[in-house]
């Protein structure tokens, strides 16, 4: 009860409690002031990203799907390297296997078919009975 | 103290020997490699690829009969140029074909196969495909008279090595780097391979050297299983034609052979290889046994009734120029 006494007396002498005149001339001034200093010292992207999401709806993002979209993101770009480079491969076999083509189109021959020799059957034409 | 040093010893001479085998199976490639070329050809039906290598000084390849048989044009390249190739004789008998390009070049030494035995190891040295000249190591599994239930001309080495498309007419070698044979198929999975004993590739060269054609001999003799081995022979002469080289001779049914110009013959197989040596017009000493009496009997043969246009192909396109690529 005593304390209850105590703070409504508290109350009442900072009811006529007033700040100097003087802090609110400048007032207006010294917000604008460190509002310019705030806004200048911020990344740009950071400044973007406020300016930008308003107008985009974006719900609340866990962390895990963060760290999924970015593993996937690492994923993607690796496999796309990964095929890149085959493809140049890919195509400089075809470049040689073309090349060996047209050397066969120079010389004037049909380049249909291109054969590694290594048969799989004998040659002969020997017969065991008769000699 | 003693059980330390025994075992320092022993460590010495493991690693001393693993340093010696990496040694030489390098040496061999790099001495093997420069007398190895890409063999090309085109016809008709397109463009083939394969192996050979050069055998003298002079320009002189072995190859494979596969490549070279039906083609037009013919190049060969080594040591980073591509010069045309003459086709010399492309025999489908052996399997092999000889070239000949113009000008000095590097060969590698014939071996003698004769001691090339079962679990001898060897290196062929051909292109795989569009690749490069590579190393295959092997070892020599069996000598091979038939595959499939189909017979070669003459005994084939048959190694565990795996080949790949692109190396028929690769050498192989010994250990000492010399030819012992060249490559002329594989045993479907491409783990192991047939091999042409370089002795019967050297008959083709050495009719060609002799005659400018290749003379295999035929003497007219079909062989049969006897009932019993005789002298330690069971290949006995089943039937003859009076117009053949063998009756002519002396020779007659029922014969029992025991050799055929230096071959033993213990079998009706045994016959394949003394017939591949056989030369049309060299005199050959068969000996038989007939009855209790054994007769050495001089045959000449005629060529071999096979020896077609269809199975030789001799003196191939000249080269249309010898620029080099």
């Amino acid at each position: 009860m005593e304390s209850d006494e105590r703070i409504s007396r508290l109350l009442r002498l900072k009811r006529y409690e007033q700040p100097s005149p003087e802090y609110f001339e400048n007032f207006l001034a010294e917000f604008q002031l460190r509002q310019r200093a705030e806004v200048i010292h911020r990344p740009f992207w950071k400044i973007a990203w406020d300016r930008l999401a308003p107008i985009f709806v974006i719900p609340p993002v866990p962390r895990l799907v963060t760290v999924g979209s970015f593993a996937a993101a690492v994923i993607a770009t690796t496999l796309t390297l990964n095929w890149s480079d085959t493809s140049s491969m890919t195509q400089k076999a075809i470049d040689k296997k073309s090349s060996i083509a047209k050397k066969s189109v120079r010389s004037g021959k049909k380049s249909g078919s291109i054969q590694y020799v290594l048969p799989e059957k004998p040659v002969t034409y020997a017969s065991s009975r008769s000699f | 103290m003693s059980v330390v040093f025994f075992a320092s010893t022993s460590w010495a001479a493991e690693k001393n020997l693993a340093e010696t085998i990496n040694t030489e199976f390098h040496r061999i490639f790099e001495d093997c490699r420069q007398a190895v070329v890409r063999v090309h050809s085109s016809d008709d039906e397109g463009a083939r690829f394969g192996s050979g290598f050069f055998i003298d000084a002079f320009g002189t390849i072995y190859t494979h009969a596969g490549i070279v048989s039906k083609a037009e044009e013919v190049d060969v390249t080594y040591e980073g140029h591509t010069v045309p190739a003459r086709v010399l004789v492309a025999d489908t008998r052996s399997g092999i074909a000889l070239l000949k390009v113009e000008g000095n070049t590097p060969f590698i030494r014939l071996g003698d196969c004769s001691k090339t035995t079962v679990a001898t190891p060897v290196i062929a040295v051909g292109f795989p495909g569009e690749l490069e000249a590579c190393p295959s190591i092997g070892i020599i599994a069996s000598h091979d008279k038939q595959h499939l239930g189909q017979y070669f001309s003459t005994t084939h080495f048959r190694a565990n090595m795996a080949v790949q498309e692109g190396e028929g007419g690769a050498p192989v070698v010994n250990m000492n780097g010399e030819v012992i044979g060249i490559l002329v198929s594989h045993l479907g999975d491409a783990s192991s391979c047939h091999i042409l004993p370089i002795r019967a590739a050297e008959k083709v060269r050495q009719d060609m050297a002799r005659f400018g054609e290749l003379r295999p001999g035929w003497v007219g003799v079909e062989v049969e299983d006897a009932r019993e081995p005789v002298s330690g022979s069971t290949a006995q002469i089943q039937a003859l034609n009076p117009q053949t080289p063998a009756y002519q001779a002396g020779l007659r049914p029922g014969d029992i052979l025991l050799n055929i110009a230096g071959t033993p013959i213990t079998a009706c197989e045994d016959v394949l290889d003394a017939a591949y040596y056989l030369t049309a017009g060299d005199v050959a000493d068969v000996q038989v046994l007939r009855g209790t009496q054994k007769l050495s009997i001089s045959v000449k043969p005629s060529l071999h009734p096979s020896a077609t246009k269809d199975n030789l192909r001799v003196e191939g396109p000249e080269p249309k120029d010898d620029s080099k690529n």
